[in-house]
């Protein structure tokens, strides 16, 4: 079992937000019911999983909340704030388990409770007496014994795409053609059945001399091996006596019930139509009584037989369907998955293919052959291009992040009392996977600051003239080699008067200090690691917790953040962060003999600097630039490989910048910019401050790759800090 | 006039307790075997029109009694009682012409629904 764990992993995230997006969605839009249809697929395919993996807590609350969810879709209950919370309280809970697969008996309470809880609101609505059924027992399922008097899941044509291969379907082609039936033969046994494997033997013995039995659900082998939950279905053909068949399985011991339905029916249902009657008509009427598969497979056919249990097949137009079939089935072909670990050796592979190329294209440049040259210039152009399609692997979209902040933001302003529309744009926008990890827990600080503070009570909204409901807006999109994210809403806005009191109070800055800033320094002035920890300073000015976390956060993928804001009208956080981290753009710099790579994001300007400007304070040598006071330090004396060079006419210095921090570094020579691939440096070595990785050059010769942020933190370098010298 | 049964068990416990069910759901118990060779003799003598077969049992096992029983009346009706994992024998016993199987521990309701299923 524990190798099918990934998929089970892997497939279960995606139903979990399939059934996030969909609850948020069915919310907003209570009589689209085709969502309720998405979000019951989910639970029910969530369901099937677990029950084969074993997992009966996860199996026995996603069956709990089938059942709610049928309940909804009969009409027994409404869609209600409070019931979409509790549905998603279980969706959280499944997302526990899931995340804890070994501790899940940990949250047997819990589920217990919940499972309680869903049903009690299910019961709820069969007291209005609505659609609900009689059949339906609202006892909970004993857990891991899913399948009692579940309800039927939505017509579902994905269905015969899972169930028969291209091979099979040919064949119920021809079947059709030669005027021959297929049937659909689902048997449900009852439940706590002994030897189930020996019962699907009967009834295959039953059905003997009676027609053919081409498919099973599940597969022969499953069947022998007792691999099924309750039911299982056959798929026949030929001209069998129905009734006789139904008698022979009805005859044998512990058959709850059988179900058999020509499947003509279903092939020739029109798709759309297929999707509106279940929504529509087949659920209300069928589903409750009708025990429902919760077998081995991801999706089952459930209600996909029209109401008419017997039905006589009726003619209708085989080819536009399967026209319709085609295409659906190509779209799922369309991704596979892939370990991580896969692509980042591949990713590697090509970084060292990369750098060997420009060894071999200057070593072929230096040899002058002409036909040599034509065909390095060949390679040169194909690397690039393996290159770009390898890193466009590691790309994913931003969506993965961006998926779960609807279902935050509409808890926290249930929880505030506020009314929010998040406004969610360029979700499709791409970068490297580690940046799309890294980047959620600063938009989740932004976008709980937008909620908690930024947007204003909708009874202060509405004095102000502003609509009630206030707008976050959440967008990503490409600008050039960078990703901006932004996070914007029409909130309050940041009073930069309020912030320069604070900073005042918290001893951030001095009264002149702040007199000389502009609103919009004070209002960076929130990025600051000794002003927004409080909540003192939050309560009053309606922003600022961990607002420094946001900015060490991005800072950390070499990204930069900034916020505008106006009083009264909004705030506004712009995100810039690189599209990828594997390849930099780098500033290679000579000190001493030793040439280094500074990241391009961590510099701000590079100047040429006169003895004579330079001035000593306290023993750190200093310029001033524009107003600013500016530490110079030594590049190889930082690094512990020289010193300061004494008597030169003119010194280069990399002014470089980290948070809030700003240095010089004095290096020897300047010597361009440069794309450089990072390979990090193994763990023996990594914990050197100063030093982010290394890279190899077109020569050959390894290159430190430096660490500014590092480097400017643990006092190596004199540091300015902005604001602190004028 | 409920069904005759013959029960058939190497275990007293069995036999008493499936005698209990029976008897309570309207079926007469005929004669209980201890094992094949008893159960295919008592066959010949009552006629039951049911028997709950063992299928370990000493002496004779059940899958020879009811392949002996089933040549000599090919219609008997006969249910196999098994235990648990025995998957292969319970087969081995429906193809040799058994109708039914139930497993023990079985409830009360399984063992009377097979045998009123099998009597028809």
């Amino acid at each position: 079992m524990e190798e099918y764990r990934d998929l089970f992993l892997a497939e279960a995230r995606d139903y979990l937000q399939s059934m996030t997006d969909h609850l948020l969605d069915m919310e907003r839009d209570p009589h689209d019911t085709g969502h309720l249809t998405e979000i019951f697929r989910s639970a029910h395919s969530l369901k099937g999983m677990a029950g084969t993996m074993g997992y009966e807590l996860i199996s026995g609350l996603t069956h709990a909340m089938e059942t709610l969810l049928d309940s909804l879709r009969s009409g027994g209950v409404d869609v209600e704030r409070e019931m979409v919370s509790l549905l998603f309280e279980a969706v959280d809970l499944v997302q526990i388990m899931v995340d804890n697969l070994d501790n899940q008996e940990v949250y047997r309470d819990d589920v217990q409770e919940l499972e309680k809880k869903l049903l009690a609101w299910q019961g709820k609505g069969k007291a209005k007496g609505a659609a609900a059924s009689d059949s339906m027992e609202a006892a909970p399922p004993a857990a891991g014994q899913p399948g009692e008097a579940e309800p039927a899941p939505a017509l579902d044509l994905a269905y015969f795409h899972e169930t028969f291969n291209d091979y099979e379907k040919e064949m119920l082609k021809d079947v059709l053609d030669k005027g021959e039936l297929i049937y659909h033969i689902h048997v449900w046994l009852r439940e706590g059945s002994l030897l189930k494997s020996v019962r699907a033997y009967m009834v295959l013995k039953a059905l003997e001399g009676q027609c053919e039995i081409i498919k099973t659900v599940p597969s022969m082998q499953e069947l022998d091996e007792g691999l099924f939950e309750r039911d299982f279905y056959f798929i026949v053909v030929g001209n069998p006596v129905i009734e006789e068949i139904r008698r022979a399985i009805e005859g044998i011991a512990e058959i709850e019930r059988v179900e058999i339905a020509p499947l003509r029916d279903l092939v020739l249902e029109q798709e759309t139509a297929a999707v509106d009657a279940a929504a529509a008509t087949a659920a209300p009427e069928k589903a409750q009584d009708r025990p429902q598969p919760s077998g081995t497979e991801a999706e089952r056919p459930g209600a996909e037989l029209p109401a008419q249990a017997d039905g006589r097949a009726e003619p209708a137009p085989v080819e536009a369907k399967k026209a319709g079939l085609n295409a659906q089935k190509r779209a799922a072909e369309k991704t596979v998955r892939v370990e991580t670990a896969k692509l980042d050796t591949l990713v590697n592979l090509v970084g060292e293919l990369i750098i060997n190329r420009t060894r071999v294209v200057e070593l072929g440049k230096m040899a002058g052959d002409e036909l040599l040259s034509a065909s390095l210039e060949q390679l040169e152009r194909i690397t690039t291009d393996l290159q770009n399609a390898v890193m466009t692997l590691r790309m994913v979209p931003i969506k993965q992040v961006f998926d779960r902040f609807p279902r935050m933001v509409r808890d926290l302003s249930i929880e505030k009392n506020k009314g929010v529309e998040l406004v969610i744009s360029g979700e499709e926008t791409e970068l490297d996977r580690t940046i799309v990890n890294q980047i959620g827990d600063p938009l989740v600080h932004l976008l709980r600051n937008a909620v908690d503070h930024g947007i204003e009570t909708p009874e202060e909204r509405q004095q102000r003239g502003k609509n009630p409901a206030g707008t976050i807006v959440l967008e990503a999109h490409h600008e050039g080699s960078h990703v901006v994210v932004s996070v914007s809403d029409d909130g309050r806005g940041i009073d930069p008067e309020i912030i320069k009191k604070k900073a005042l109070e918290k001893g951030i800055a001095s009264r002149d200090e702040l007199a000389e800033m502009t609103a919009d320094e004070l209002i960076q002035l929130i990025f600051r690691s000794g002003f927004s920890t409080s909540s003192v300073v939050t309560d009053v000015s309606g922003r600022g917790v961990g607002m420094d976390v946001v900015k060490t956060g991005v800072e950390a993928l070499n990204g930069t953040v900034e916020v505008k804001s106006e009083k009264g009208s909004g705030t506004h956080f712009i995100l810039r962060l690189p599209l990828t981290l594997a390849i930099i753009r780098t500033l290679m710099v000579r000190a001493g003999n030793e040439i280094y790579a500074i990241p391009i994001e961590a510099i701000r300007e590079n100047i040429f600097v006169e003895p004579r400007e330079i001035k000593t304070i306290n023993q750190v040598r200093v310029i001033t630039l524009r107003e600013e006071v500016l530490p110079l330090n030594s590049l190889s004396e930082a690094l512990e490989m020289g010193s300061f060079e004494e008597g030169r006419e003119v010194y280069p210095v990399v002014v470089v910048k980290a948070g809030n921090k700003k240095a010089g570094l004095v290096v020897d020579e300047l010597l361009g910019q440069q794309e450089i691939v990072i390979k990090s440096l193994s763990s023996f070595i990594n914990e050197i401050k100063g030093i982010a990785g290394a890279t190899v050059l077109g020569d050959g010769r390894v290159t430190l790759i430096l660490d500014v942020a590092s480097l400017l933190e643990d006092g190596r370098v004199s540091i300015g800090k902005k604001g602190s010298y004028h | 006039m409920g069904k005759k049964v013959l029960i058939t068990d190497d275990t007293a416990f069995m036999r008493m307790t499936l005698r209990n069910v029976l008897e309570k759901n309207g079926f007469e118990v005929a004669g209980e075997a201890e094992d094949g060779q008893q159960a295919v003799d008592k066959y010949e003598a009552i006629k039951p029109d049911l028997v709950t077969m063992d299928i370990t049992m000493p002496n004779m096992d059940g899958i020879t009694a009811i392949k002996t029983i089933m040549q000599r009346d090919p219609n008997a009706k006969i249910v196999v009682v098994s235990a648990m994992g025995q998957k292969a024998l319970v087969i081995e016993a429906l193809n040799s012409g058994a109708k039914d199987f139930i497993v023990k521990p079985f409830q009360p309701d399984r063992i009377v629904e097979a045998l009123q299923k099998v009597a028809g």
